[in-house]
C-alpha cells in the first residue's frame, strides 16, 4: 500500500480509478482537495494517488485507511460488456459496500441508466441489484446518462471508433433517445454527492433527450471533425444480428447499442439542481478541450476580422485576436452572432447601428479590438492604407461609395431597429 | 557608515541630466536615482511603410506582446498606447501616490523620464517670456547654448519663426519636409500678407532631432517611426546623456529606486527611498538635493516636508487642442515616409503682439488609421474605406495655449497622497474659439480645409507640459523657490525641473527646463567648491 498525496479533506477510496469515468473522478477529487486511494489490481499510473490491492474476485474483509472518508465504487467488468456475470459483480460490490458500512463511510456507487430489474442486459440487471444493496446502507447510486467527452474510452470510445471507421453511419429507426453527460461533469457530480452526503438514486444527464442519430452527428462534426452520411437502419435488424455478433470474439458490442433502447427517459433536473451541477452543452463538451469556448472565440474573431478586412483573415490573425481578448476580458463569454451574420459578416454594419447609442457596449469594445488586431498586420496595411497613388476622382468616388453604402444601411436599419437591438443583446448575453 | 554624497539628483530626465553635467565637471560626487526597471522595447525593424508591408510581427511593436495598446484604448493620445513606451509611463501615479480629478497626470519613473516620449519641440524663451523669472534674461543664455549644442537641435532656417525660437546660432539645418508640408510652406510664403493679417507666422519648428550625425547618434532617415521608437537615436532622449554621465566615476546611478520623502538631519538631508522591485526601503544622504522628478512629483517632497497639508498649490500646463486639416490637392496620394514629428510650426499672436497659441503640423503617416475611425460617423467597414483614400491627404496638428489659461491645483493630504485637480481658465473658451477660427482661415489660405468638428480641445493634463508648482520668485514664500531654485525653508533643496518655472508661455518649455537646471547646478557646484 502506498500513501496518497497529503489530503486536506480526507481520502476517497475509488475502485475502477483507471477507467474512463474513474480517471476523471480521481482528477476531480484531487482538484477539490481530497486524497485518493485507488483500489485495484495493480498500482495506477496516476500521480499523487495512493494504491491498495483489490480484485473484484477477492473475498474477505476490505481494509480501509483511517483517514478515508468515502468509497466510490466505479469498477465493473467492462471486458464482458453486456455479457456481464451478475453474480461476481454483485459479490464484488457487496464487499465494498460492507466495508463502507463497517467504517461508517459515505458510499457512492456508479450505476447505469439501464439499471432495472427487467433490464435487457445482465449489465443493467446487475447494476439494479447492487443499487438495492447500496441503498440499504443509505449509500447513493448515481445513474449517469450516456457518458461522453474527454479521452476516447468506454462506450464513448467505442462510438468514436465506430464513427471513425464507418463512412456511412446507421440512423436507427426508430431512433433511440439518449441523455448525454460529459465525463468531467459526471465526475464533479460524484464528488458533490460525497460532499453533500447524498443517499438514494441520483440521475445525472442532460434533462432533454436527443436522438442517438443526432448525438452521432455532433460527435462526428465537433469531436472528430469528419462529415458522415447517415443511412436509415431498421432497429429490429440489430436484434437479429446482435446474438451472432456476440458469439464472434472482438466484434463490436452491439448489445450495448441495443441496450440504449432499454433506457428509460430520466427526469434529471431535480437531481442536478440538488447537487448544484451545471452541465456544459453537448457541443461544448464534444470539443476536444472539453469546452467550446475557444472555438466560439475563433468564430467571433472570424466574423469581426472578416468584416474589417473585407476578406478571410489568416488563422494567425484569428488566434491573435483570441489571445488579445483573453488578455483583456479574461473569461468573458465570446459574442454569439446569429447564423446569418456568421455567413455574411457585412451584416455587422447593422449591429454597429444598433450599438451606436450605447455607452458601454461589449460588441463595440470587441469590434475596436478587431480593428487594432486587423490593422497591425501586413494584410491590415493593405486594407487601411493605399499602397500606390490613385486618381483623385477615383479616391473621391470610393469615398462617396462608402458613404452611400453606410447611408443605405442606416435607412435599412431604421425599420429594423427593434429586432436588431434584440439580436445584438442576444449575441452579447448568450444563455449557456 | 553613512555615505554622504555631494549632491543627490532625484530623476534622470532632461532636467536631471542637465544638472549632473556641471556638478560632475566641478568634481562633485553625485547620486542620481530613477525608477527605471530596464525594460527593453521592441522597435520597428525598417521604415514604417516597409515594416507595415512586410513585418509579420508588426503587432509586437504596434500593439505589444501583452496587447498593451488595447489595454490603453481609453487615453486620448496614441503615445500612451505605444508598446515601447509602456514602461515609460507605468506606475507613476501609484508610486507617487497621486490621485487626480479632471486631470490626466502623466509622469515617468524611467531613465530619461518623459524625454522617452516627447515631441522634441525646443525653443528659447524670449525676454518677454522670461519676464516673470526673478533674474536677468541674459543669465539663461550660456545655459541655453550649452544644452542646445549638447542635445543636438535641427531646424535652422531664415524663416519667420527664427526669432520666435531663438536657437539658430547653435542649430543644425532642418530635416527634410515631405511633399504635403513642402506645398503648405510654399503657399504660406506666397501669401504672407494674408497671414500677417491673421497674426500667424509659419516656419520650420526647431526640433531636438538630428539632421546630421552627432556624438554617436545618427541623423534622421525619414522613416516615419518617431512615435514607435527611433532605432537611430535621432530624437534626443535624456538616456543618451545618462550613458555619457555614467562613464564618470563620480556619478552613481541607482535605477529601480523611487524617492519617498525628505528628512533633515543636522545640516544634511536624508532621502528615504524604496526599491521598486522588492519594496525594500533604505536611505541616502547629502547636503544638497536636486529635485527633478517632474513638476508634480517634485512638489510632493516639498509640501510633505513643510507640512503644507490641505494647502492648494497652483501649477500650470498648456491647454491643448488637436486638429485635422484636409488638403484636397493631395487626394488619392499614397502615404509617404518622412519625419513623423512636427514638420511645420505656427505661432499665433494677438493684435497686441502677445503669443496666443503655438501649433505644430504633422503628417498622418506613422499613425494607426484606427486612431481616426471613431471621429467618422460611419460604420467601421465604410469608415476604413473612406480613411484609406482620405488620410494621406490630411495633416494633423496640435495647438498649445499659454499656461496662464490653466488653473490646476496640487494638494497634499494628511495621509501623504497628492491630489491633483485640473481646471481650465474661464478665458480658455474664447481663446480657443479665436485661435481655431484663425487656424481654419490659415489652413484655407494654404489650400486646406479643417472639417467641422475636426479641431477639438483636449482634457486637462493631456499636454504633459506641467510647470510652476515650486516657482522661482524674487521673494519666495514657503514652498516656493528663490532665483536659483532653492526652496524657501529647505536650504540645500533645489527645484530644477518644470516645477521651478514661474510662467509657461505657448512655446515648448523642455529646453528652458534643461537650461535652468544647468544654470542652477552651475551655481550649486560653484558654491560647494567655495565651501570645501
Amino acid at each position: 500500500m502506498t500513501d496518497p498525496a497529503p489530503p486536506q479533506k480526507g481520502v476517497i477510496a475509488v475502485t475502477g480509478a483507471t477507467g474512463y469515468i474513474g480517471r476523471a473522478t480521481v482528477h476531480a477529487a484531487l482538484s477539490k482537495g481530497y486524497g485518493v486511494v485507488a483500489l485495484g489490481r495493480r498500482p495506477p499510473d496516476l500521480p499523487g494517488v495512493g494504491f491498495q490491492r483489490y480484485d473484484l474476485k477477492d473475498e474477505g474483509d476490505l481494509s480501509v485507511a483511517p483517514e478515508c472518508v468515502a468509497i466510490m465504487h466505479l469498477a465493473a467488468d467492462t471486458q464482458a460488456g453486456s455479457r456481464t456475470d451478475i453474480d461476481s459483480e454483485v459479490k464484488a460490490a457487496t464487499r465494498v459496500i460492507r466495508a463502507a458500512r463497517e467504517h461508517g463511510l459515505a458510499l457512492v456507487f456508479v450505476s447505469s441508466q439501464t439499471a432495472s430489474p427487467e433490464a435487457a442486459t445482465n449489465y443493467g440487471r446487475s447494476k439494479w441489484l447492487v443499487e438495492q444493496i447500496a441503498l440499504e446502507v443509505s449509500g447513493c447510486a448515481v445513474r449517469p446518462g450516456l457518458v461522453y467527452g474527454g479521452t476516447q474510452r468506454g462506450l464513448f470510445g467505442q462510438l468514436c471508433a465506430l464513427v471513425k471507421s464507418l463512412p456511412i453511419l446507421p440512423s436507427f429507426l426508430p431512433a433511440p433517445l439518449v441523455q448525454p453527460i460529459h465525463v468531467d461533469d459526471l465526475a464533479t457530480g460524484l464528488i458533490k454527492a460525497v460532499e453533500q452526503g447524498s443517499s438514494g438514486v441520483i440521475r445525472l444527464a442532460q434533462d432533454d433527450p436527443l436522438t442517438f442519430t443526432r448525438f452521432l452527428r455532433i460527435l462526428a462534426r465537433d469531436r472528430l471533425r469528419v462529415s458522415r452520411m447517415f443511412m436509415p437502419f431498421p432497429a429490429f435488424v440489430l436484434s437479429l444480428i446482435s446474438p451472432i455478433a456476440a458469439a464472434v470474439p472482438r466484434a463490436p458490442d452491439l448489445g450495448r447499442i441495443q441496450s440504449l433502447y432499454a433506457m428509460k427517459e430520466m427526469r434529471t433536473s431535480v437531481d442536478l439542481q440538488r447537487l448544484g451541477l451545471d452541465l456544459r452543452s453537448l457541443q461544448d463538451g464534444m470539443h476536444r478541450s472539453g469546452n467550446g469556448r475557444q472555438r466560439r472565440q475563433l468564430g467571433e474573431a472570424k466574423v469581426l476580422l472578416t468584416y474589417i478586412l473585407r476578406q478571410r483573415p489568416p488563422s494567425s490573425l484569428l488566434r491573435r485576436y483570441v489571445s488579445a481578448t483573453n488578455a483583456l476580458y479574461g473569461n468573458d463569454e465570446p459574442l454569439a452572432f446569429p447564423w446569418l451574420v456568421c455567413r455574411f459578416p457585412v451584416l455587422i454594419t447593422a449591429f454597429e447601428r444598433a450599438a451606436a447609442k450605447q455607452k458601454h457596449s461589449k460588441f463595440k469594445s470587441r469590434l475596436s479590438c478587431a480593428i487594432l488586431i486587423a490593422e497591425a498586420s501586413p494584410l491590415g496595411a493593405q486594407r487601411f492604407m493605399l499602397s500606390h497613388t490613385v486618381h483623385p476622382a477615383m479616391a473621391l468616388f470610393k469615398m462617396a461609395a462608402a458613404v452611400t453604402k453606410d447611408s443605405l444601411v442606416r435607412i435599412g436599419c431604421l425599420a429594423l431597429a427593434r429586432p436588431l437591438t434584440a439580436a445584438l443583446k442576444a449575441s452579447e448575453h448568450r444563455a449557456q | 557608515m553613512k555615505d554622504i554624497y555631494d549632491a543627490i539628483i532625484v530623476g534622470s530626465g532632461p532636467a536631471g541630466v542637465s544638472a549632473a553635467f556641471p556638478l560632475l565637471d566641478h568634481g562633485l560626487r553625485v547620486l542620481m536615482i530613477d525608477g527605471d526597471l530596464g525594460i527593453s522595447s521592441h522597435l520597428p525593424p525598417a521604415s514604417y511603410s516597409e515594416a507595415r508591408k512586410a513585418d509579420l510581427d508588426q503587432w509586437r511593436w504596434m500593439l505589444g506582446s501583452d496587447f498593451h495598446a488595447m489595454k490603453a484604448r481609453a487615453p486620448s493620445s496614441p503615445k500612451f498606447r505605444v508598446p515601447a513606451l509602456a514602461g515609460v509611463f507605468s506606475d507613476f501615479l501609484s508610486e507617487n501616490r497621486i490621485r487626480t480629478d479632471n486631470f490626466t497626470a502623466i509622469g515617468s519613473l524611467a531613465a530619461g523620464g518623459l524625454s522617452n516620449a516627447w515631441g522634441c519641440g525646443v525653443a528659447r524663451f524670449s525676454r518677454h517670456d522670461l519676464a516673470a523669472f526673478p533674474f536677468p534674461a541674459d543669465e539663461m543664455l550660456p545655459s541655453y547654448e550649452r544644452v542646445t549644442r549638447r542635445i543636438g537641435v535641427s531646424g535652422r532656417s531664415d524663416d519667420d519663426l527664427s526669432d520666435f525660437f531663438g536657437l539658430d546660432d547653435w542649430a543644425q539645418r532642418p530635416i527634410a519636409l515631405d511633399g504635403l508640408h513642402t506645398g503648405i510652406l510654399a503657399r504660406y510664403q506666397a501669401r504672407t500678407a494674408k497671414f500677417r493679417r491673421l497674426n500667424i507666422r509659419m516656419g520650420r519648428p526647431r526640433m531636438a532631432a538630428l539632421a546630421d550625425d552627432l556624438a554617436g547618434r545618427k541623423a534622421c532617415d525619414l522613416s516615419s517611426n518617431c512615435l514607435w521608437g527611433c532605432s537611430r537615436d535621432a530624437l534626443y532622449n535624456a538616456r543618451f546623456d545618462l550613458a555619457v554621465l555614467k562613464k564618470n566615476l563620480n556619478l552613481r546611478h541607482l535605477g529601480g529606486t523611487v524617492a519617498d520623502r525628505l528628512v533633515k538631519q543636522g545640516d544634511a538631508w536624508t532621502l528615504h527611498v524604496h526599491d521598486r522591485r522588492s519594496g525594500a526601503a533604505f536611505k541616502v544622504h547629502s547636503r544638497t538635493i536636486l529635485l527633478a522628478a517632474g513638476c508634480i512629483a517634485s512638489a510632493r517632497f516639498v509640501l510633505d516636508y513643510l507640512g503644507l497639508v490641505g494647502k492648494p498649490v497652483r501649477f500650470f500646463s498648456n491647454p491643448t487642442a488637436a486638429f485635422l486639416a484636409w488638403m484636397p490637392r493631395a487626394l488619392g496620394a499614397a502615404q509617404q515616409d518622412g519625419f513623423a514629428s512636427s514638420q511645420l510650426a505656427m505661432a499665433f499672436t494677438s493684435d497686441q503682439g502677445e503669443d496666443t497659441a503655438y501649433a505644430g503640423l504633422f503628417s498622418t503617416q506613422g499613425l494607426p488609421v484606427g486612431e481616426f475611425l471613431d471621429f467618422l460617423p460611419l460604420a467601421k467597414r465604410y469608415g476604413i474605406d473612406v480613411m484609406r483614400h482620405f488620410l494621406a491627404s490630411c495633416v494633423v496638428g496640435n495647438v498649445f495655449f499659454p499656461g496662464s489659461l490653466s488653473e490646476h491645483q496640487l494638494t497634499i493630504a494628511e495621509d501623504g497622497s497628492l491630489h491633483v485637480r485640473g481646471q481650465f481658465s474661464p478665458h480658455l473658451d474664447a481663446a480657443f474659439q479665436t485661435v481655431s477660427r484663425s487656424l481654419s482661415k490659415a489652413m484655407w489660405a494654404v489650400g486646406g480645409i479643417v472639417p467641422p468638428g475636426a479641431c477639438i480641445l483636449s482634457s486637462p493634463g493631456t499636454d504633459v507640459h506641467y510647470a510652476g508648482s515650486l516657482p522661482m520668485k524674487a521673494r519666495p514664500e514657503p514652498g516656493q523657490a528663490d532665483a536659483f531654485g532653492e526652496i524657501a525653508g529647505m536650504s540645500g533643496v533645489y527645484a530644477i525641473d518644470g516645477a521651478s518655472l514661474p510662467s509657461l508661455p505657448t512655446k515648448s518649455h523642455t529646453l528652458t527646463i534643461m537650461a535652468n537646471a544647468d544654470r542652477i547646478a552651475r551655481r550649486v557646484a560653484a558654491r560647494s567648491a567655495a565651501t570645501s
